[in-house]
């Protein structure tokens, strides 16, 4: 760390001291209220991963209700829900229609904004990008433990939410008004203690919590770069991250704006998204009206679109880095995927309104949205090529990181190619709303980033602790995984293309019966999905079991056992509070691997060169 | 452990920290409020013919309150450029100033919020639009007593007070309440957010906006008491905080200056 | 500006606020009195934001010391701006755009 950056400051050396005496922290200052970047990282990990397992065992629960309509779910399962939600929600451990929307609306929200982001934003990029960059921390490690202490206190509004009158959020993830706001309304319900205001009052503390994190995290990467370590030399994960950032950073506070005008529309009686006239049960609401419903879904899409991006950049950052290590070779076209990713950053602020081709959009503003949607696929498959070229000619190590990775890329490709139907409003019209969507953007996201993130767990866990995980369980995980998630998802498609509605509580069949004819030979379906998915929870004990078990008994290894280049694995391991002995300098690029004439397949960028001098420190 | 450029600027970017971490906090404020501009355009557009109100608000305490801002930016300035010239006196002088005319702008926002309890409208079921207080001794179950305004901020709410007056209805001084039948009223209510479009916007914007002047009152003081100690500490690190938290002063006035004539003028 | 000012400087940054505070003030003087001038709204409008952005420019440029701040600072900025002004604008454009029947949104 630079240390001498302010003579005049006598000061600067007596801090010092004070740390070293800091050193003997209690327990709940190391573990539970530290500032140290890598434990918020961990931090945010499990809190992550628990939110994943819950937003996992709503959709479980979901799944069987389609499966089986109407049915309690069998070894307890129904009679825990009950438990759980009360006998109005799930009579009889049957799922009503109000629960079944519930936890559709929660398992969105949970998975998009209590799991992935904060697993690929958190936790990935507080623990791995100030190692990355050569900083001893964030630039501002208060601020840094201030976002993670307001992210839980926003997801516990939202578990809470479970629990009061009239059960969670049942709006949709979107919470599309006048829907959301005349839900949970009335005299029988508490005007704060219900599903949609706390759903409201959650996102607030929630995207409060992740402008911190994005400030933090882009004053990180521009300030407190180690020496040497140029833009062009950072690894690619730390520009995905830095573009994630300003995208958390300027796409989200049109929805803080647009969650606060629906709050006042639940709680002041505002009609900011209630239009005039509006009828519910037969009379007139009591509202001003003139307002705009339009209005809720450009601002919460000006939101949404860019936050696809998040959820997919870290995720294409950690497949990159994975990718050179295991193949040991450079990635290919390191510069066009950046430039990419920047590209991306930009135009993905321009591409919202394809979410609404069917809000009765006129012809010139659809084909704006319709080009500026298939423009942004561009960078997308430029950063994909770029992954899948990287791999020709490398002599890959199969290790349980680099499968999940390569798994990554045909599973991304496969949701990205399938979105294509869905840029264009001719097609998008007869898909909108169906199976296909769900099976669209879930190939993303979920065999997708969720992989890439897996990819990510097994690849730092050594830095992280010291021991790596195990590769039997490892691999015990990743093939189930993989061929399950298809099972999945893929049906989802065949369903949708015969028109299959995303929001039929029993799955379309009512007594035994098909809704709709048309989607009748589509339907049996259904239950192979349901079976993929619970037998996917199954695949996933290995990993829970690793997890835990290599925390302690895992193999130990050295500082840097994936024998990789980046800066993180020039630290000692697990990196102490500072992480750096001494202060890093940067030599080279990232992902020098296998360069001709060197004795090793790998160039660490912080060795100093032996030959010449001519390449050293440019600041 | 010390975290670099905390006090100095970084060679490259030439920027300390926390400047450069305040001008990317303020960008996603331009976007909150850009947000809620939009949905100002959008209720606006959308308002049916004659249901926006035009200089419903009075504008001289929000005319005060600009004052109040724009004196308030040259004190936190100057509070900043006695810590640079070393006076803690003159800074803590500054600094409190500074303070009391935020409090001040609280104040009388508060005043103005208040007044809006005592005003009414109603609307018709001919959709005349009139504006007033309300007679609260001739104001029943059945019939609502309103004083009308004699400035009426819609147009069917003037054309109404013509004929009124024209008949003989009602007096010069319009301090005599004309009676409605609650029965021929679509709308009554005072000036709450939940009267129409245009209050809301108003209550959330500028509620918003109340809410970062108290945020900035919160850290203003707590660097005039507690947080001054860093004077005789570290100055140069005191005068870069005192710099980035007028940043954020600034910005809070700037907001204003969009809010003032957006909502009060136009 | 961190620590690169000499005192001779530091006069003249804040007696610089003290002419900016006047300007200010005549301007906000001058769009109150506008507005009391009976013209048409679009009139009003463009006028009245106008004299906003002129006021918000000032403040930006000498309060906020944007005159003598980093490129990228501007750039942070510059995005910013450039995102709030797409999201209305795009928005508006499908307002104002919308297939065969004339609802009010």
């Amino acid at each position: 760390m630079e240390t001498n950056i302010n003579h005049s400051n006598a000061h600067t050396s007596h801090d010092d001291q004070g740390h070293h005496e800091h050193q003997e922290l209690k327990f709940w200052q190391k573990y539970i209220f530290s500032v140290d970047h890598k434990v918020i990282g961990i931090q945010y990990a499990i809190t992550a991963l628990l939110f994943l397992l819950l937003g996992f065992a709503l959709m479980g629960y979901m799944r069987y209700q389609l499966a089986y309509p109407d049915t309690a779910a069998p070894y307890g399962f129904g009679k825990a829900l009950t438990a759980l939600v009360g006998q109005e929600m799930a009579p009889d451990g049957k799922m009503s229609g109000a629960l079944y929307n519930s936890f559709g609306a929660m398992h969105g929200t949970i998975m998009v904004f209590l799991a992935i982001v904060p697993l690929a934003v958190g936790a990935f990029g507080n623990f791995v990008v100030p190692l990355q960059v050569g900083a001893g921390d964030m630039a501002f490690p208060k601020l840094n433990a201030a976002s993670y202490w307001t992210y839980l206190p926003g997801g516990v509004i939202m578990l809470i939410s479970f629990f009061v009158p009239g059960g969670a959020a049942k709006s949709g993830w979107t919470s599309y008004a006048p829907l959301s706001v005349i839900s949970d309304h009335g005299p029988a319900f508490h005007p704060i203690m219900n599903g949609q205001t706390l759903w409201l009052i959650g996102m607030t503390v929630l995207i409060f919590s992740s402008l911190l994190g994005s400030v933090n995290m882009i004053v990180t990467i521009v300030q407190l770069r180690a020496k040497g370590l140029t833009w062009m030399r950072l690894p690619y994960f730390v520009w995905a991250q830095f573009v994630t950032a300003f995208l958390l950073l300027l796409a989200f506070p049109p929805l803080q704006a647009a969650g606060v005008m629906q709050l006042m529309d639940r709680i002041a009686g505002t009609s900011f998204f209630m239009p005039t006239g509006l009828v519910v049960n037969g009379q007139i609401w009591d509202h001003s009206g003139g307002g705009s419903p339009l209005l809720w879904q450009h601002l919460f899409w000006f939101l949404a679109h860019p936050e696809v991006y998040v959820l997919i950049l870290p995720a294409l950052g950690i497949v990159a880095e994975v990718v050179s290590n295991n193949t040991r070779k450079p990635i290919w076209g390191y510069k066009s995927m950046v430039y990419a990713t920047l590209f991306l950053g930009v135009v993905s602020f321009t591409v919202w309104a394809h979410h609404m081709y069917l809000t009765g959009m006129g012809t010139k503003v659809s084909s704006f949205f319709q080009t500026t949607t298939i423009i942004i696929s561009i960078p997308s498959v430029i950063i994909l090529s770029c992954l899948v070229i990287s791999l020709y000619g490398g002599s890959i190590r199969f290790n349980t990181p680099m499968l999940f990775a390569v798994a990554f890329m045909p599973m991304f490709g496969l949701g990205g190619l399938t979105g294509i139907p869905l840029a264009f409003n001719a097609t998008n019209i007869v898909l909108h709303d169906t199976y296909y969507v769900i099976g669209h953007f879930h190939y993303i996201v979920a065999p997708g980033t969720i992989f890439a993130m897996f990819a990510g767990i097994y690849y730092w866990y050594p830095k992280a602790t010291g021991r790596k995980m195990s590769e039997f369980l490892g691999k015990l995980h990743f093939w189930p995984s993989l061929i399950l998630m298809n099972g999945i998802f893929m049906p989802m498609f065949f369903q949708g293309l015969a028109g299959v509605h995303r929001r039929w509580h029993t799955g379309g069949v009512v007594n035994g019966e098909a809704l709709f004819e048309v989607t009748k030979h589509a339907l049996h379906w259904n239950s192979f999905m349901s079976w993929s998915a619970w037998l996917l929870a199954v695949a996933q004990i290995p990993f829970i079991i690793n997890f835990f078990w290599a925390w302690k008994r895992g193999e130990k290894v050295g500082d840097n056992p994936w024998e990789a280049t980046t800066l993180e694995w020039n630290t000692p391991t697990p990196p102490p509070h500072g992480n750096f002995l001494k202060e890093p300098i940067v030599y080279r690029g990232p992902y020098e691997y296998s360069v001709p004439g060197e004795d090793k397949d790998f160039t660490p960028s912080w060795e100093e060169p032996k030959k010449s001098k001519t390449d050293l420190v440019n600041l | 452990m010390d975290i670099p450029y905390t006090v100095n600027n970084r060679p490259d970017t030439g920027l300390y920290n926390a400047k450069l971490g305040m001008w990317l906090f303020l960008a996603s404020e331009v976007m909150l409020f850009g947000g809620l501009f939009s949905a100002y355009i959008f209720l606006r557009l959308g308002a049916d013919d004659g249901m926006w109100p035009h200089q419903i608000l009075d504008v001289k305490p929000a005319f005060i309150n600009t004052m109040i801002l724009i004196i308030s930016s040259v004190t936190i300035v100057q509070s900043w450029a006695a810590v640079k010239m070393g006076n803690l006196k003159k800074f803590k002088l500054y600094m409190g100033m500074t303070i009391l005319l935020a409090s001040a702008f609280v104040g009388i926002k508060s005043y103005e919020y208040y007044t809006k309890v005592h005003h009414y409208g109603l609307i018709t079921n001919t959709r005349i639009q009139v504006t007033g207080y309300l007679d609260q001794d001739k104001t029943n179950d059945q019939v609502v007593a309103i004083i009308p305004d004699k400035h009426q901020a819609f147009e069917s709410g003037k054309k109404f007070m013509e004929t009124k007056l024209e008949a003989g209805a009602v007096s010069a001084g319009h301090h005599e309440p004309i009676l409605f039948q609650r029965s021929d009223l679509v709308w009554f209510s005072n000036f709450m957010p939940r009267y129409n479009t245009f209050f809301a916007i108003y209550f959330t914007m500028t509620a918003l906006h109340a809410l970062h002047v108290i945020g900035a009152i919160v850290v203003l003081a707590y660097f005039w008491g507690p947080g001054s100690k860093m004077f005789h500490t570290n100055r140069a690190q005191f005068a870069n905080r005192i710099e980035v938290v007028g940043l954020f002063w600034h910005f809070v006035e700037l907001v204003w200056i969009f809010l003032f004539p957006v909502l009060y003028l136009l | 500006m961190a620590s690169t000012e000499n005192p001779e400087q530091i006069k003249q940054i804040v007696k610089q606020h003290w002419v900016i505070a006047g300007l200010l003030f005549t301007l906000i003087l001058i769009s109150i009195g506008i507005a009391q001038i009976p013209f048409v709204t679009w009139a009003h409008m463009a006028i009245g934001l106008g004299i906003s952005f002129v006021m918000a420019s000032l403040v930006l440029w000498f309060f906020m010391h944007l005159s003598n701040e980093r490129k990228l600072i501007y750039q942070v900025m510059v995005f910013s701006v450039i995102f709030s002004i797409v999201l209305v604008a795009l928005s508006l454009l499908a307002y104002f755009d919308h297939s065969g029947y004339n609802v009010k949104y």
